[in-house]
């Protein structure tokens, strides 16, 4: 015994030490390394040149500024700013950064950019698009890339139209007038595009009209919300008269009907002019300013947006971050860009005299309407303001409500989210660590010493028995205790508070969260989805799984063949699919076109344009994609869980002369029990946290029909970085998700004792 | 037997018509990644240039327009169609040229010329013998030329000829220097030929290769891709193998033997799966940079090495295999470890290989860790190599479905490697009661 007890002591003393290691390693992170000697680096963030071209200018920065070197990390727009946000979160942000200009408010007002108001005075009057960047007053970024929204028409359709096609619409009603004659050209052709179904292009294609009309969306102060005023309402009403003649779609299938000539005019951005070339070089399109209402004093204003560069609070080379940004931002840089790129335009004013708008008329036009863009209001929770707009004119588009009620809801919405009041407690994440690891730590030193304690002779002896099983769980034990468990008890400890991503605010709120989570009617209409979904797939998905692993099994000539056939949508990522579903499912998708064939047979109702675009028909044509993209996985399970059924099984019921149902039903289906439950639970986990497809197709709508739990939660956690709330109502879905399992795991014990 | 034949053909009716249904948009992936331009259905033939129908515009929206110096001087008109039945005009450039100066013609083009097999044009000279430089420039200016005499020695005819001239016969590398792709700007003919003339021309257009791998070389020149695949390859492959031995392992005990705090791990492990990765992210982030971790293989592979999921999986495996092997070893004298690797794990190898398949897949097409826990190009992921082209080229269809198919065909070369050892044959033999 003694031997055993001499054994056992080192890997508990191996135990402590790891946790005492783990508690230094957190506080050795806080000092980076000493800058030497060497030149500065510094770490540059950006989203939006492609990196061949970064390079090149980088390096005519490097050779201008010896001493310095830039680090690129090149994002992508998808998913770079949870990297951003992640970062700063962990304190570990770049020098230089790229935002886009509706995030920058957020940021400035958080306190994570760099005041550069002294920095930028000589240069304020040289650029536009000044706006974004500011913040009670002060500057905290440069602006470096402008992006706006012109007008795109077809030219072609224009004169089957009988419109002039050197004349394209200059106000209201005459862009009216074009559309409703286009759209009468056929069932295939639309007169114009409407966004719906996503986030920011909705109200980045409306808010203009009601701009240009002289309405507004906050007041001058930022403490109201003038949304329900009549230029507004009156804006809308319009808009939903242009949407009589209109495909409604995200904006990615617009471009994309617009390119294949289906549509007569679009308000889009500059990344049409590559892309139709690219798509369907022969179509014959124009570019022209946004139209005005027609009453006096309307402007054709548009949407301006574009990239800013700030400087990130902690950055250790502000001066030498800032010699980068106006070494980016200078005209004769940042028009190598627009050369290569075509997407996007210096913001330095003088730069429409380059030769280069002389040979590109269609740039000139976007540089022109530049002049009468509008940049949304500069307040840090515009990204929550703007999902209330959004969500207005969603409701007029897709359930035909009056603008007026929409608008009063919205605005009622705005008000609310302006008069919130913020918490400062701030507390550091090393604080969270060890409020997590000094429990653990007093848990394993009081079970280690109880351990010792309170051995009887047989418990020692059960010990010694269970020293083989302890080296065979070690691996996971390992795994888990270095990289599972600290962050399982950091989400778990932040349900209970009140966490800001970026300020890093944190504040004990006790069941605050949970009791606000499950009040709240937005997670109810996503726990509502989840079990659609669930409930949905689920069935299916073990269905076709399990009949073609049962088909495959049987001596089924060329079965390698078709059980890779079958497995290859599993291998592809889910991204891939899901943008090849969302071509399929377009209005000149096969998919909508045989669907919608088929339901015309039996007169049954269908969509008007794409699938993933109506309310009710979105989450059922993700479903049916995920059950098409995951069977295959659950059908290898099978067959290899039908490998485990000895013959003699099925030989013994030949002899007694069962039919190939009955052998099914009493030898195959039970053998197959402890893989059924796998299969089911993982099912059941899969479909509870689905994610990446409605992140890759939806992004949650229309009008919020998609969101499920776990996008609500990222909506949460990574937009509002609301990261404590995101914790509870990730901890509530576990705790869903566990019931289930327990259920199923029960029925499957059931089960399981009435055999043997 | 009849009956047997007959169920085996309705077999195969029902899995041929599945296998076509889940198989259709990945033939279609890899369809249009070799198309030269289009969408998934959309084909595209060519582009035509200028039809001369339209004045001062070309038919993809450019400007037709010259350039010439006062010493020489170029001057457009409109004339007679080339067929004289059919409605519609061709285009006419009458030039005087003095030695040392420019005379030029030129139309806005915006094309990548890679795509292409060739320039088409309609020419004939009003005298015969006329001659240009056919030239093609970039967003700088620099250019790259041939002359229509190396097409056809004497020049132009009064007739009117079709010129088709191999996009081959041009210096590509000359444009857009160091950049992958060759965008030209303008299509130009310069008159270098002292004198005067007058020429016409019609219907300028570029057919598309048929096929084309430029999508593939533009999606692997724009980076290290190189260094991309070896970094995924690495770290799937040692992600791989963790999976292979660590987690049998642990589901032997969980099968097998009883412990103090099974029933807690059991439930620990199962329950971390439940949790959503998204609220893990942060506190995986700080963990990381907290053990200086970041931007390392360790971050990427270690904590992948036994994954949660598969421990449930094997668990399930061994807990239905026959006890009766293990026992009669164990009578012969062999220790847990023998029994596991001489017994459980050859007995494992159609779960073993779901396990390999499914964790390679996970590991080669995982996105989010990698991206967040690197930040150098060399520590770079296939994936977020792919997300970040895609991410700057725009919804580009052929480009993407090439990006999708470089990213999905080391996993199908490992499933068909794999997926021997999951079908009936191999094991069934061994597995008795």
């Amino acid at each position: 015994m003694a031997l055993h007890n001499r054994l056992i002591r080192p890997f508990r003393v191996f135990a402590c030490l790891f946790f005492l290691s783990l508690i230094f390693a957190t506080d050795i992170s806080a000092d980076d390394k000493a800058a030497g000697e060497g030149p500065v680096v510094l770490n540059f963030w950006e989203l939006s040149v492609q990196e061949e071209l970064m390079r090149v200018l980088i390096g005519k920065f490097e050779e201008e500024n010896p001493g310095i070197e830039v680090r690129l990390q090149l994002l992508s727009w998808d998913s770079g700013f949870d990297k951003i946000i992640t970062s700063i979160a962990a304190g570990n942000a770049p020098d230089v950064c790229e935002l886009g200009t509706t995030w920058v408010p957020k940021f400035s007002h958080s306190g994570v950019l760099r005041d550069i108001t002294d920095e930028v005075r000589d240069i304020r009057g040289e650029y536009f698009l000044w706006e974004p960047t500011l913040y009670q007053g002060r500057v905290y970024g440069a602006p470096w890339l402008a992006g706006t929204r012109v007008m795109i028409y077809n030219r072609d359709l224009f004169s089957q139209a009988g419109l002039d096609r050197d004349d394209p619409p200059k106000t209201w009603n005459e862009l009216l007038e074009a559309v409703h004659r286009i759209d009468e050209l056929g069932p295939e052709t639309y007169g114009f595009g409407i966004f719906a179904g996503e986030g920011d292009s909705v109200w980045q294609e409306f808010l203009p009209f009601a701009w240009g009309n002289g309405g507004e969306v906050l007041n001058k102060n930022h403490t109201a919300s003038r949304l329900a005023e009549r230029e507004t309402i009156e804006a809308l009403e319009y808009y939903r008269r242009l949407k009589e003649f209109s495909l409604v779609d995200r904006q990615a299938q617009v471009n994309q009907l617009f390119a294949d000539g289906k549509i007569g005019i679009q308000i889009s951005g500059p990344w049409n002019f590559t892309m139709i070339p690219r798509q369907n070089p022969d179509l014959n399109f124009g570019v022209a300013l946004l139209p005005r209402p027609d009453k006096p004093g309307g402007v054709g204003a548009a949407f301006a947006g574009g990239e800013i560069l700030t400087i990130l609070s902690n950055s250790k080379h502000p001066a030498e971050a800032f010699k980068l940004i106006q070494f980016l931002i200078r005209g004769d840089n940042a028009i190598e860009i627009t050369k290569l790129q075509q997407n996007i335009v210096p913001t330095h004013k003088n730069i429409i005299q380059h030769p280069y708008f002389q040979t590109h008329p269609n740039q000139r036009t976007f540089f022109k309407q530049l002049e009468t863009a509008v940049a949304p209001p500069s307040h840090p929770d515009w990204v929550e303001i703007q999902e209330h707009v959004t969500r207005a004119v969603e409701e007029v588009i897709f359930r035909d409500r009056k603008p007026q009620e929409a608008l009063d809801d919205a605005s009622a919405k705005v008000n609310a989210i302006l008069e919130r009041e913020e918490d400062k407690v701030t507390m550091s994440d090393a604080l969270i660590t060890a409020s997590i690891l000094l429990p653990i730590f007093l848990f394993i030193a009081f079970k280690l010493l109880t351990l010792r304690k309170g051995k009887t002779r047989e418990q020692r002896f059960i010990f010694k028995r269970d020293y083989a099983s302890f080296l065979f769980i070690l691996p996971w034990l390992l795994v888990f205790l270095l990289f599972g468990l600290y962050p399982l008890l950091f989400s778990v400890i932040i349900s209970f508070t009140k966490y800001n991503l970026l300020t890093a605010h944190l504040s004990f709120t006790g069941l605050g969260n949970f009791v606000s989570v499950l009040i709240d009617p937005e997670f109810h209409n996503a726990l509502w989805h989840t079990f659609f979904f669930a409930l949905g797939t689920i069935p299916f998905t073990i269905f076709f799984a399990l009949a073609s692993a049962v088909l495959i099994n049987r001596q089924v000539p060329f079965k390698q063949l078709y059980q890779a056939g079958l497995f290859l949508p599993v291998s592809t990522s889910v991204i891939v699919i899901a943008t090849i579903f969302s071509y399929l499912y377009s209005p000149e998708g096969l998919i909508t076109q045989a669907g919608n064939a088929l339901l015309d047979r039996f007169s049954l109702p269908h969509p008007d344009s794409s699938w993933l675009n109506d309310v009710h028909w979105a989450l059922p044509s993700i479903m049916a994609m995920n059950v098409w993209s995951s069977f295959g996985y659950y059908m290898v399970l099978f067959l290899a869980g039908l490998q485990t059924i000895p013959h003699e099984f099925y030989e013994a019921a030949d002899i007694d002369g069962a039919g190939e149902w009955q052998k099914f039903w009493h030898i195959t289906l039970p053998q197959l029990k402890p893989i059924m439950l796998f299969v089911m639970v993982i099912n059941t986990i899969h479909s509870f946290q689905v994610f990446p497809e409605i992140f890759a197709m939806t992004k949650g709508g229309p009008l919020g029909s998609t969101t499920t739990v776990v996008y609500h939660l990222y909506e949460i956690g990574f937009h509002r970085f609301e990261m404590g709330q995101a914790s509870a109502v990730a901890y509530i879905l576990f705790m869903i998700i566990m019931i289930f399992s327990l259920l199923q795991m029960r029925v499957f014990r059931f089960g399981e004792t009435q055999a043997e | 037997m009849r009956r047997e034949r007959i169920l085996i053909w309705i077999s195969v009716a029902i899995l041929t018509a599945i296998v076509v249904l889940t198989l259709m948009p990945l033939i279609l992936m890899f369809y249009t990644s070799f198309k030269p331009a289009g969408t998934l259905f959309q084909p595209v033939s060519d582009i035509l240039v200028a039809d001369f129908n339209e004045g001062e515009t070309n038919s993809i929206g450019g400007v037709i327009a010259t350039r010439a110096d006062p010493s020489s001087g170029i001057t457009l008109g409109d004339a007679e169609n080339r067929d004289p039945e059919k409605p519609g005009r061709s285009h006419t450039i009458e030039y005087r040229h003095s030695p040392g100066s420019t005379t030029l013609w030129w139309t806005h083009l915006g094309q990548d010329l890679r795509k292409f097999s060739e320039l088409e044009f309609y020419a004939r000279g009003e005298a015969g013998g006329e001659n240009f430089l056919i030239e093609f420039s970039d967003i700088n200016d620099r250019t790259i030329s041939l002359p229509l005499k190396e097409i056809l020695p004497q020049g132009l005819t009064p007739e009117w000829r079709r010129m088709r001239i191999p996009v081959t016969r041009f210096d590509l590398s000359g444009l857009l220097p160091g950049i992958s792709e060759k965008r030209a700007e303008e299509l130009r003919f310069r008159f270098t030929e002292p004198g005067s003339g007058r020429i016409y021309l019609d219907d300028i257009r570029l057919p598309f290769k048929r096929f084309t791998i430029s999508n593939y070389t533009d999606v692997v020149i724009s980076g290290p891709f190189g260094r991309y695949f070896f970094n995924s390859t690495l770290i799937a492959l040692i992600v791989t193998l963790g999976n292979l031995i660590f987690p049998a392992m642990v589901a032997y005990a969980f099968a097998r033997k009883e412990f103090p705090g099974k029933r807690l791990m059991f439930i620990l492990i199962v329950g971390s799966i439940m949790i959503p990765p998204q609220v893990l992210m942060v506190p995986v982030f700080i963990l990381m940079k907290n053990i200086g971790w970041l931007n390392t293989y360790w971050a990427l592979t270690v904590p992948a090495l036994i994954a949660p999921f598969n421990i449930f999986l094997m668990r399930q495996y061994i807990s239905k295999l026959p006890l009766a092997m293990e026992d009669a070893a164990r009578v012969d004298g062999a220790n847990d470890f023998q029994i596991f690797f001489r017994i459980i794990l050859p007995l494992s190898k159609p779960a073993l290989a779901v396990v390999g398949i499914n964790t390679f897949m996970g590991s080669w097409n995982t996105f989010l860790y990698p991206f967040i826990l690197t930040n150098t190009t060399e520590m770079r992921t296939l994936p977020v190599g792919l997300a970040l082209y895609k991410s700057l080229h725009g919804v580009d269809w052929v480009h993407l479905m090439a990006g999708s198919a470089i990213s999905a065909l080391p996993v199908i070369v490992v499933f068909l490697c794999f997926q021997r050892y999951i079908i009936a044959g191999l094991t069934a033999g061994s597995v008795k009661e």
